[in-house]
């Protein structure tokens, strides 16, 4: 029985000679990487100081009206202008940030752990738990996830909570799937016989002895699936179902500056430009995470 | 029992009959694992008996697909759902199958533990060798987390691995092939156990690694008094490990006996033939002789004596014959026509094919 060391998975050093082909692709492959990492994660810096410094970094009150100086065009004074209240953009764009960068992120991650407990406890147990809760999965999965997600907020009523809420309804089948396709293939392997042979109790099974082994892949996909809580919570303050003014939010804010497209469209667009951005930042963390994956 | 005493001297170990005196640590009595699959139904082990005794080492040697590693992880209930299994498993004298799911739990890994044959696929990858090895003490004799661990490094370095508290911290794949059989070995003892399963531990190394980790699975368990039910499909393996040896050919055992009697003398032409085919390592040199035709077939297993197809002096009544595993003597048993005495020698090779 050979040994699979750390060794046999990386290119072997290469003997003089013998040329760095195979090293230069791979360490230009690894460059870009990197640079994706930074860049991105760069970006989500910028978001996360813009959410936790909010009240210092901020120039205005987000919600202080100056009806006077209503849609005021970019100056030094207001660097973005101010909506059709007199509320100065940028000031309510960094608040913004603390709103939709909270939800999007207690959402996905709220659905990671759901999911991921459920695609354990199926995988693993397997049985009639596992048919009724694939059938569960199957019935969230045919409906499309934008209509549910109307609907559970008609239900639930506007407002943070249950905009989470109904996005960890609509994501966590994802994270399922995923977890129990690897459980089951994982279960049968002797490093569970043993530990379930050891006495061990199925939650410690679960919990210490599946969870290491899948939890990568769950958080791999968290990356990207925090992209599409965004735009989602986004898209829902748009339609004016999600997070409900006065709070600064960006998708409310790209809806309310609609009607001032012709004049004044940097209302619409910076919000806009925003959340694209932040788009960007988190999908390029989240690739350089899975081409990290498919290295190891 | 202790060290320095041969481990067979004053145990009476009659196999298959109901042994008199104390309870033997396993006892098995007639059972049978059938295996459905869509061409019908195989039965992989049809209708065993063994004693194990506390402190004695017994092997269970045949070819694949003999169901000998089905008949061990029946044991351990490790069968996949749609196994039919019959018959009483009784450890300590307790019906295992009879016991509450909950108590069961408390007899696997306490009472009863397991070595499994690919050193890599029984460690857990993404897991510390130390955290594997302790959680075991961990939860049965709930200890705290740094006495647990401390047990860990004590086992490790007691299975032969220097540096033991720095091994301790690595990753599986850190480890060489015989350093995670050390660490299994390790874990399989963690618990103090009674009686420690062997899937063939030994299959996934090399043959100066197979000795030293047989010499250390020998020494720990002849210290510690721990009885071993060893599964290989290696007659020299279990000659130097086991005690006792339990022939299985097609489900079922076809000769029983000390080692030393059945290596030296065997009862079942199946078990000479399995003799004949390792080459031998002193005298003449004489080319290995490989068994004559094919395994048997699975679901329709021939009548009578099961190797008759293949036996080089297989006679008319053979075909017939219903499966009966006699005594024969010194405690020896045999399901072979011509158990009784010597095998007779076959007049032509014909039956055994080169």
């Amino acid at each position: 029985m050979t040994s699979i060391t750390d060794g046999e998975l990386q290119p072997q050093p290469l003997a003089a000679g013998d040329g760095g082909i195979d090293a230069t692709p791979d360490g230009a492959i690894r460059r870009r990487r990197s640079a994706k990492l930074i860049v991105g994660l760069g970006i989500l810096c910028i978001y996360v100081i813009m959410a936790v410094l909010a009240p210092v970094v901020a120039p205005y009150n987000p919600l202080a009206q100056q009806i006077p100086d209503a849609l005021a065009h970019p100056s030094l004074h207001h660097l973005l202008g101010t909506d059709q209240l007199g509320r100065d953009v940028l000031s309510r764009i960094i608040y913004g940030a603390r709103v939709d960068l909270v939800a999007a992120t207690a959402a996905s991650v709220g659905a990671c752990m759901v999911g991921t407990l459920i695609g354990l406890l199926t995988g693993y147990a397997g049985g009639w738990l596992d048919v009724a809760l694939t059938r569960v999965m199957d019935m969230v999965q045919t409906i499309p996830s934008f209509t549910l997600l109307l609907v559970l907020l008609l239900v639930l009523g506007p407002g943070a909570r249950s905009l989470v809420i109904a996005l960890i309804v609509t994501h966590w089948v994802v994270y399922a799937r995923l977890i129990r396709g690897s459980v089951l293939t994982l279960r049968s392997q002797d490093f569970i016989s043993a530990a379930w042979l050891a006495g061990l109790r199925v939650p410690r099974i679960l919990l210490r002895h599946l969870l290491p082994n899948v939890g990568r892949q769950a958080v791999t996909y968290l990356a990207s699936d925090i992209i599409l809580a965004v735009t989602a919570i986004a898209s829902l303050g748009y339609l004016g179902i999600g997070i409900q003014p006065p709070t600064a939010e960006w998708g409310s804010m790209i809806n309310d500056g609609q009607d001032f497209l012709s004049s004044n469209w940097w209302l619409s667009v910076a919000p806009g430009v925003v959340v694209v951005l932040l788009g960007l930042g988190l999908a390029l963390v989240s690739d350089s995470f899975n081409e990290r994956k498919d290295r190891l | 029992m202790t060290a320095d005493m041969p481990r067979h001297e004053g145990v009476r170990w009659r196999p298959g009959t109901d042994s008199q005196g104390a309870d033997p640590l396993l006892r098995v009595r007639n059972l049978s694992v059938t295996l459905p699959t869509r061409r019908g139904d195989i039965k992989a082990v049809d209708g065993v008996s063994f004693d194990v005794l506390a402190g004695s080492a017994l092997g269970l040697v045949g070819e694949s697909g003999s169901g000998k590693s089905i008949l061990l992880r029946s044991i351990l209930g490790l069968l996949p759902g749609e196994a039919r299994v019959s018959g009483e498993i009784y450890l300590e004298g307790q019906e295992l199958n009879a016991l509450a799911p909950k108590q069961r739990a408390m007899s696997r890994g306490k009472a009863i533990s397991v070595i499994f044959q690919d050193p890599m696929t029984a460690l857990n990858p993404v897991r510390r060798v130390g955290a594997q090895i302790a959680e075991g003490p961990l939860v049965h004799y709930s200890l705290r987390r740094s006495a647990a661990r401390a047990r860990a490094v004590e086992l490790l370095s007691e299975v032969g691995i220097k540096d033991a508290a720095e091994v301790a911290r690595r990753y599986p794949h850190e480890l060489s092939g015989g350093m995670r059989q050390r660490a299994l070995i390790a874990m399989a003892l963690a618990c103090d156990p009674k009686i420690i399963l062997c899937d063939e531990p030994t299959t996934a190394l090399d043959v100066t690694l197979q000795k030293k980790i047989i010499e250390l699975l020998k020494k720990l368990c002849l210290d510690r008094g721990v009885a071993l039910l060893f599964v290989s499909h290696d007659l020299a393996v279990i000659s130097e490990l086991c005690d006792f040896v339990n022939v299985m050919y097609a489900g079922q055992f076809v000769e029983t006996g000390l080692v030393s009697q059945v290596i030296a003398n065997p009862r079942h032409m199946y078990t000479w033939a399995l003799l004949r085919s390792l080459p031998p390592v002193d005298g003449p040199r004489v080319a290995p002789l490989s068994i004559g035709g094919l395994p048997p077939d699975r679901l329709h297993p021939p009548s009578g004596c099961r190797f008759h197809p293949r036996c080089p002096v297989a006679q008319p009544r053979c075909t017939a014959l219903p499966y009966n595993l006699k005594d024969v003597g010194q405690g020896r048993r045999s399901a072979c026509i011509f158990g009784d005495a010597a095998l007779p020698v076959p007049q032509e090779e014909s039956g055994v094919a080169r």
